[in-house]
């Protein structure tokens, strides 16, 4: 095993809870990092606390007051003299200002610069990168839509319909209209407008083709702090409902690996290019055989896990060497892509109104045998809090071929037991045996279709 | 700067000569203000590598619990000193604030369950009160 580039011990304060907290802390222990736990009032209790070198409670359990709140997350990397803050994903890991207050104090964020942040977290700015760096991208304005509805209803004739129209500082559904015809449109950009102010604090739009039927393929990169940058493979991310990601797997089935190879190689260029460090991911839309980047994300993925099993490298702890200023271990030569994945996020929800359901967890029996991995933070009467995202773990298979990944998947979310709440495990012990996952290749829109039809 | 900030700017320095020449108390005026100071005991070892005071809590016992997450200082009372509530029983620094820790009861109080310059998360409990009688 590859150790530290600096032989003084460096302190790690993991700025996150639950799995993903979890996840970094077994990371800091791999590489014998001093692991630093924040928390909740409402968190005390979490699995990872009572496996990092030290815990502090940051705040109240409401995240605006704990998770979210910049300047507490910061006194507490102070007070524990921490040197590498590791957000994550959700809360603070994009937020441009928290990067730029962590650079400001001497400290290493998990990830790129404040600067690359901002550049990839508005949507028009990224799209521009990506044109530059050939990363193909939807037809669509270059720019924000002009303030003058004249002006933005030409430009987007010129589009054609139908269009989405696009909050520039967004993401997750919000700020987001599609115009299906031309007098729909101005309706759409004001509607757009005043959601993007109201939820992002940037009320500017953009608008691009919209595609009808897409899949969401993503590719994984790591960047190191020389100039390297490697890709790890594509995801396939179609599973989804209202923008939330349910099932995940790599590579993705039915594209052509050299289209995969070749659009790899444009991201991992693209990160050279703009300077990009850390782990990150280019998301894309797939229709008709070509892809069209969406968005950038500056930090870990959920589903980061179905890339380790196939690649077998430890997406955390490069992550973390990154920070320490280690030059990447392997080159795009090395990677090797094997069998397939499957992960399936459980989550704290009615499997079918998807309403979350907070509350104690009576007894937890984790699911295992050859190519299965849990990355969970449960355990039996471990109390779910109705304070944060219902994400409770999540199930990754590894098998020979896609069909037995599906299998062992279905055999594993058999075994698993999980009572005293309801979760999101029925739901995807029936979407192992649906037709249409079956086979593969479904669009974005499938898993909303499949729960319309099934409705009473 | 106000006069109190001008103080509390200077109170490092200010205890470290009450220290020095072994003054205990000192009494400031300056206009329409006025402080009174009274000097705690010295800590007797390393206050960043004092570990937590392990104290069985009674059931009776109330909490006191740290106002923010910061840096504890004790205002050197004794365990066993009889306290009332709302008296100033420590300080947590919070940044660039100094917090004020009163008693959550009237009883007496037990030690301090963190070192001096210890630090200490947001609800910590820093001392437990026990009932008089």
């Amino acid at each position: 095993m590859r150790e530290p580039a600096v032989s003084v011990p460096r302190r790690v304060l993991i700025a996150n809870r639950g799995e993903i907290a979890l996840r970094i802390t077994r990371a800091c222990r791999l590489l014998g990092l001093h692991s630093i736990g924040i928390h909740s009032e409402a968190d005390a209790s979490l699995a990872h606390l009572r496996l990092v070198d030290e815990t502090i409670c940051i705040g109240p359990a409401a995240a605006s007051g704990s998770y979210l709140d910049a300047a507490r997350v910061l006194r507490a990397a102070e007070l524990t003299n921490a040197d590498i803050i590791h957000p994550g994903y959700g809360f603070l890991s994009e937020n441009a200002d928290f990067a730029e207050a962590v650079e400001q104090s001497g400290r290493t964020l998990a990830g790129p610069t404040a600067a690359i942040m901002r550049l990839m977290g508005d949507k028009i700015s990224a799209k521009q990168q990506m044109r530059r760096s050939g990363v193909p991208c939807l037809p669509g304005t270059e720019d924000a839509l002009p303030t003058d509805l004249s002006e933005a209803q030409t430009i987007c004739d010129a589009i054609g319909y139908p269009l989405i129209v696009k909050a520039a500082g967004g993401g997750g559904g919000r700020g987001m209209r599609v115009v299906m015809i031309a007098a729909d449109l101005r309706d759409a950009i004001e509607t757009a407008r005043e959601e993007a102010g109201r939820a992002f604090g940037n009320p500017s739009v953009y608008a691009e083709r919209f595609l009808q039927h897409p899949r969401h393929i993503e590719i994984q990169v790591l960047a190191d702090r020389q100039g390297n940058a490697v890709w790890l493979g594509a995801r396939d991310c179609s599973i989804q409902r209202r923008h939330q990601k349910l099932v995940e797997e790599a590579p993705a089935t039915g594209i052509d690996p050299l289209a995969i190879a070749e659009l790899g190689e444009r991201c991992a260029n693209a990160c050279t290019l703009m300077g990009y460090t850390g782990a990150g991911t280019f998301e894309f839309l797939y229709e008709d055989g070509a892809f069209s980047f969406i968005e950038m994300n500056t930090r870990l993925q959920v589903e980061h896990p179905v890339t380790e099993m196939t690649t077998g490298i430890d997406i955390v702890r490069e992550q973390l060497l990154i920070a320490m200023g280690d030059p990447l271990s392997f080159t795009q030569a090395d990677i090797r892509t094997q069998g397939h994945a499957i992960e399936c996020r459980i989550n704290a929800e009615d499997p079918e109104s998807f309403r979350p359901a907070p509350g104690k967890v009576q007894s937890w029996r984790a699911p295992g045998g050859p190519g299965v991995r849990i990355d969970t933070h449960l355990y039996d009467g471990y109390v779910v809090p109705p304070n944060y995202d219902s994400l409770i773990a999540k199930l990754i298979v590894h098998g020979t071929d896609r069909t037995d990944a599906l299998n062992r998947m279905h055999a594993a979310l058999s075994e698993m037991q999980i009572t005293g709440i309801a979760t999101t495990t029925p739901l995807h012990l029936r979407l192992m045996n649906e037709p249409g996952v079956r086979e593969g290749g479904v669009s974005v829109h499938y898993l909303e279709a499949l729960m319309r039809k099934s409705a009473p | 700067m106000t006069f109190l900030e001008d103080l509390l700017n200077d109170l490092p320095e200010l205890v470290d000569r009450m220290r020095r020449h072994d003054v205990r108390h000192v009494s400031l005026k300056n206009g329409a203000g006025a402080l009174a100071l009274t000097l705690t005991p010295a800590p007797t070892s390393n206050p960043e590598q004092t570990p937590s005071i392990s104290y069985p809590a009674k059931a009776e016992d109330t909490p006191v619990p740290s106002p923010e997450m910061g840096v504890f200082r004790s205002n050197g009372l004794d365990a066993t000193h009889p306290v009332r509530s709302g008296e100033i029983i420590g300080f947590v620094e919070a940044g660039p604030l100094r917090l004020p820790l009163t008693a959550t009861a009237d009883g007496t109080l037990g030690p301090a369950l963190v070192g001096e310059g210890g630090v200490v998360g947001y609800h910590d409990v820093l001392f437990r009160i026990h009932p008089d009688g």
